[in-house]
C-alpha cells in the first residue's frame, strides 16, 4: 500500500537510529553507574505518533522544527490521514440538500451520508418535473 | 460476574491482587487468561512494570471495571443519564491525571502500551498532547530527549515557513 510506505521508511530509519543510540546510552550509563539518576524512559515512535495525533495544527506546525524526522512525520501523507481520522471520529459535520417547488413546499432533503440512493433520484426527478 | 482474583507482579517485587475482570481489560493478561497459562497460585510477572506505575494501572482498571458492569445492569438508561454516567468517569480521569508528573505519564503510557490497554493509552496520549501543545520545540526536545539534527540554517528556514504557529 502506497498509503503507508513513507511511515513505513521513517519507522524503520528511527528503530535502527533507537538503536545505534540505545547502545550508546548503555555505554553512557555503564560509565556513570555512580549516578543515580536514572534515564528518563525510551518512548518507542509509535507511541509519539500516537501523542502527535492528538496535537492541535497550529502546534504541530511549530514542531516541524524539533527535528528531521519529526518534521518528516508531521508532513507525512499517512500522519495527515491519521489526524483526520482521530479528529473526525469526535467530530462530525453533517450536511443536507433541501429540495424545494416553486410554491416553495420542501420536496425532498438529500442527506450527505448515509442516504438509500434510489429514493433520491426519485426526488430529484420529481423536483425537476415540477 | 466472577470475582476470581489474580496476582500481578511488579518488576521491583511488589505483588498486587487485581480482580479478573479488571484484568482483562489488558488485552495481554486477558490472552494469558484465555489460554490458561494464568497459574491460581502464581502471580504473573510484569518485568516492564514498577510497583507504584503498576498501583496507578490496577487504580485505572478497577474504576472502569466498574463502570463497565453500570452499563451492563442499566442498558435502558436515558440519555441524561448517559451523560451523567459520562461526565463522571470524566471528572475522574481528569482528577486522576491532575497531579502527575510528566515523567510518570510517560511511565504510566509506557505500561499501558506493554499491556495493552487502548483507553489508557488514549487518555495518558491525550494528557500529554494537551500538555505539550504551547511548549516550545526546544522544551519538547527535551521532553522526548530529541537530539537537534537540523543545522542552524534549516532550523531558520523551517521556523520562517510556520512562522504564524510561533505566535
Amino acid at each position: 500500500m502506497a498509503f503507508s510506505s513513507d511511515i513505513a521508511v521513517i519507522l524503520q530509519r528511527e528503530r535502527r537510529r533507537m538503536k545505534r543510540r540505545s547502545t550508546g546510552i548503555r555505554r553512557r550509563i555503564r560509565r556513570e553507574i555512580c549516578k543515580s539518576h536514572e534515564p528518563s524512559p525510551e518512548i518507542p515512535f509509535d507511541i509519539v505518533i500516537e501523542i502527535l495525533t492528538r496535537l492541535p495544527a497550529k502546534s504541530l506546525m511549530r514542531f516541524k522544527s524539533v527535528s528531521k524526522l519529526w518534521s518528516s512525520l508531521i508532513c507525512s501523507r499517512n500522519f495527515t490521514d491519521r489526524l483526520l481520522r482521530v479528529s473526525s471520529s469526535s467530530l462530525h459535520l453533517y450536511m443536507t440538500v433541501s429540495f424545494y417547488d416553486n410554491k416553495g413546499q420542501l420536496r425532498g432533503k438529500l442527506p450527505s451520508s448515509t442516504s438509500p440512493p434510489g429514493s433520491d433520484i426519485t426526488t430529484m426527478s420529481s423536483f425537476v418535473t415540477v | 460476574m466472577s470475582s476470581n482474583m489474580i496476582m500481578l507482579k511488579s518488576s521491583d517485587g511488589a505483588s498486587f491482587e487485581i480482580e479478573e475482570a479488571a484484568a482483562r481489560k489488558s488485552k495481554i493478561i486477558a490472552n494469558m487468561i484465555e489460554v490458561e497459562c494464568v497459574d491460581e497460585d502464581k502471580a504473573i510477572p510484569l518485568q516492564n512494570v514498577t510497583g507504584n506505575i503498576l498501583a496507578l494501572v490496577i487504580e485505572y482498571c478497577n474504576k472502569h471495571i466498574v463502570d463497565d458492569d453500570d452499563d451492563v445492569a442499566t442498558e435502558e438508561a436515558s440519555e441524561e443519564e448517559e451523560e451523567a454516567k459520562k461526565k463522571k468517569v470524566d471528572d475522574w480521569e481528569a482528577e486522576f491525571m491532575n497531579s502527575m508528573s510528566l515523567e510518570t505519564m510517560f511511565e504510566l503510557l509506557l505500561a499501558a502500551n506493554y499491556l495493552n490497554i487502548k483507553s489508557l493509552i488514549d487518555l495518558v496520549c491525550q494528557t500529554i498532547a494537551n500538555n505539550i501543545k504551547d511548549k516550545t520545540p526546544e522544551e519538547v526536545r527535551k521532553i522526548f530527549s530529541i537530539e537537534n539534527d537540523f543545522t542552524p540554517e534549516e532550523e531558520e528556514e523551517i521556523r520562517k515557513e510556520n512562522a504564524w504557529a510561533f505566535g
